[in-house]
């Protein structure tokens, strides 16, 4: 027994069987170097929601009107001299209001009352919202109307200004700059770095980008504006319309104000049914069925 | 053991294959947009008895103006409305039809009257591109307050879509003028940021120039010609008391607090020379910012109350320059051609305001802290006196222009972008604007 014991070791010990171990480490090294080269996976599911384009129509930019305050024109109240009346205070300025789902409640809740979690609804609930009232089981509304009334299709042919031109100056003698910073802008209004698809080509690019244009509104003037870049995975049905744009940042959405709004300004971009059907080449479908689409407004402001 | 090889085999064609994947996910970047009032939807209230029927109205009508006066939203017109309000309390919000508006965000809200008798004005806003609440938030208050809660609405609304601050809950206090050119009566004067409730809090019988909220109280610096000299004074406005800042051997002028309103900085002429000085308001103590024989005025502190921003003539022409609090650290902001004045810091920081004459006509501009990025956003025959809105988005400021042989003196507001300058109306003509601190 003891030979045959130390038979086995010395076997083990001079003569060891590592075919098998050096297999499984040379598959981990290949393993590992792939993962390395591609990157993680991203698992995503496919959520199929009816495709619906709705047509609206822009908004100019040169219908910002310049007009007298609205209100009715102050009294005269030449003999009023006083001290103005002491502001009044508003309570529960921060209260959050009831939740407006469930209509035939009779009792608004008590103030102190924490709000309901939000609906069952394709979007993973938000603690801090209200949820969504159902909507109508029937139809009985007439058709929508086609347009916003006060428009006029005049100016709605007007081309969309450029947002270089937005932080207006009236400065006569500071050339350089102006000039540095249009010849920055010239440079292309599309850019695709990153990781570009061998099957996308610069032009699908640049007509994907060029589709998004009108609709994407930038906070001009705002604080920060221009260090607000935004990335969105985009999902696409079949017939190029955006099924969803989800915003990658979670984190900066949820601490950010600044953020948030930009982040909702690039994702309503997506979403306007004006732009919301994307300028996608049709047979390419395996390639932006999902992908990043990245909103920088740096090199505009 | 045997099937580890095949596991390890099968995990790795699952992890090649959805890297794969992964890897033909493309990044497309866009860089150029628009910028345009963004559509919003601000549907009347819903009443919950009749005797709310008039503030269902009014509330959202206040809301709307403010929303389009800033100029960054352009409110859908009601006539394109798919909804009631009483339908959008008893079914909630069609999503679907109200796209059809164009609209991306919509307001909607009710009002009541809660066992206290108060009023209780709730509200929504509503994202309609995703279908979704974006804020809800109720107010109470006394029913004859329903202004400020439309103006606190206002902001909520405003915020939650730009990511700062409103300036709507605001007052702006200014020098109502009146009478002839050669005998003008110049008064103090306070209305809400829209021109509502105006009122007058001094009788015309002395001059009084330059209002200046304080930032932290109900209070507002100015200067008054009061007993024939002029000097700077501190005035309550919820008592109606006014103090003489100090009583100095010199004229003092052109005041301004310091953020935290402990501090006024203001310019003192004496012996021939203009100074900078500060004083400690609980204090009283008075220190010299500046020496020399240069004349050196319209102090205006930054946002985090370290740095001074002043004007000059000590270069040979009259330009800005900025310096610590203490006095040290001085330099040049601007080399433009022209003389500049009156700067104003942005509550915000990143700008200076400032007042340009340049060949005969005056602009009102703005130029980074830097000395960078200057642009001059309005102009008129003359024009002065810019203020901030508390969240350092919009300026007020006062036109004059010859109108035979008087000139008529208005007040206006202007997005810093340049654009949306509109006409602020007030019963008589108006000058030197200054705007409140928030929720003041």
């Amino acid at each position: 027994m003891n030979a045959a014991v130390k038979k086995d070791y010395r076997t083990a010990l001079y003569a060891p069987n590592i075919t098998k171990p050096a297999a499984i480490s040379a598959f981990l090294h290949v393993a590992v170097f792939v993962l390395a080269t591609v990157g993680i996976p991203y698992l995503s599911k496919d959520i199929v929601t009816e495709d619906m384009v709705i047509p609206v129509e822009l908004f100019d930019p040169s219908e910002i009107i310049e007009t007298t305050n609205p209100d009715e024109p102050q009294k005269n109240e030449e003999d009023d001299i006083a001290p103005p009346p002491e502001r009044k205070p508003v309570y529960n300025k921060s209260e959050t209001v009831p939740d407006l789902a469930v209509p035939e409640e009779p009792d608004i809740p008590e103030p102190e009352e924490i709000i309901p979690e939000e609906t069952p609804k394709i979007e993973p609930p938000d603690p801090t919202e209200i949820k969504t009232p159902p909507k109508p089981k029937s139809k009985p509304k007439p058709p929508p109307k086609p347009k916003v009334v006060e428009e006029k299709p005049k100016e709605e042919e007007k081309p969309e200004k450029d947002i270089t031109s937005l932080l207006k100056s009236l400065t006569p003698d500071e050339p350089e700059e102006t000039d540095a910073r249009k010849n920055d802008v010239g440079q292309g209004n599309t850019s695709q770095q990153g990781n570009v698809a061998k099957q996308m080509t610069s032009s699908d690019l640049v007509a994907l980008v060029r589709g998004v244009q009108p609709c994407w509104n930038v906070n001009a003037g705002g604080r920060m504006a221009e260090d607000l870049v935004v990335k969105l995975r985009v999902l696409v049905n079949r017939n190029r319309t955006v099924r969803d744009a989800i915003i990658l940042d979670k984190l900066r959405y949820a601490a950010d104000p600044h953020y948030k709004s930009a982040a909702d300004a690039a994702r309503w971009a997506l979403l306007n049914p004006q732009c919301s059907t994307l300028n996608l080449p049709e047979e390419k479908y395996e390639t932006w069925k999902s992908f990043i689409f990245v909103f920088d407004p740096s090199q505009m402001l | 053991m045997k099937y580890r090889g095949v596991f390890y085999f099968l995990f790795m064609i699952f992890f090649l294959s959805v890297s794969t994947a992964q890897a033909e996910e493309f990044e497309a970047v866009i860089n150029e947009g628009v910028f345009k009032p963004r559509p919003i939807a601000v549907s009347p209230f819903h009443p919950t008895e009749i005797k709310h029927r008039e503030l269902a109205t009014d509330i959202p009508k206040i809301i709307s103006d403010n929303l389009a006066r800033s100029g960054l939203f352009k409110p859908v017109n009601q006539a394109a409305f798919v909804q009631t309000p009483g339908s959008i309390f008893q079914e909630g919000v069609r999503f679907p039809e109200w796209r059809t508006t164009g609209t991306e965000t919509m307001v909607s809200g009710n009002v009541l009257t809660d066992d206290q008798g108060n009023t209780r004005v709730e509200f929504r806003l509503w994202d309609v591109l995703s279908e979704k609440q974006l804020i809800g938030m109720a107010y109470t208050t006394t029913p004859d307050n329903w202004r400020r809660i439309a103006h606190i609405i206002s902001d909520e609304v405003y915020k939650r879509l730009t990511g700062e601050d409103g300036y709507f809950d605001t007052r702006i206090v200014y020098i109502a003028e009146s009478g002839l050119a050669h005998k003008r009566v110049k008064r103090l004067a306070i209305m809400d940021q829209d021109g509502a409730n105006h009122q007058y809090l001094t009788d015309g019988s002395y001059l009084v120039l330059t209002p200046r909220f304080s930032p932290t109280r109900q209070q507002i610096t100015y200067m008054s010609y009061q007993g024939g000299i002029p000097r700077v004074y501190l005035y309550d406005i919820n008592t109606g008391a006014h103090k003489l800042l100090g009583n100095f051997s010199g004229m003092t002028f052109a005041p301004r607090f310091s953020p935290d309103g402990k501090k006024v900085v203001f310019s003192m002429a004496k012996n021939g020379n203009t100074d900078i000085y500060v004083m400690d308001l609980q204090s009283r103590k008075t220190v010299r910012m500046t020496s020399g024989t240069a004349i050196e005025t319209a102090p205006s502190y930054s946002a985090d109350g370290r740095r001074i921003v002043f004007e000059s003539d000590r270069s040979g022409s009259q330009q800005l320059y900025i310096m610590n609090v203490d006095g040290s650290g001085m330099s040049r902001l601007t080399y433009g051609k022209g003389r500049y004045g009156n700067p104003v810091w942005s509550p915000r920081g990143d700008l200076i305001a400032f007042t340009r004459m340049y060949q005969g006509k005056f602009y009102i501009g703005v130029i980074r802290p830097d000395g960078k990025g200057e642009r001059l956003i309005t102009t008129a025959y003359h024009v002065e006196g810019p203020s901030w809105s508390p969240n350092g988005r919009v300026l007020t400021y006062f036109k004059e222009t010859p109108s035979g042989d008087r000139r008529i003196a208005r007040i206006y507001t202007i997005d810093i972008t340049g654009y949306n300058e509109r006409w602020l109306k007030t019963p008589k003509d108006g000058s030197d604007p200054a705007w409140s601190p928030p929720n003041r």
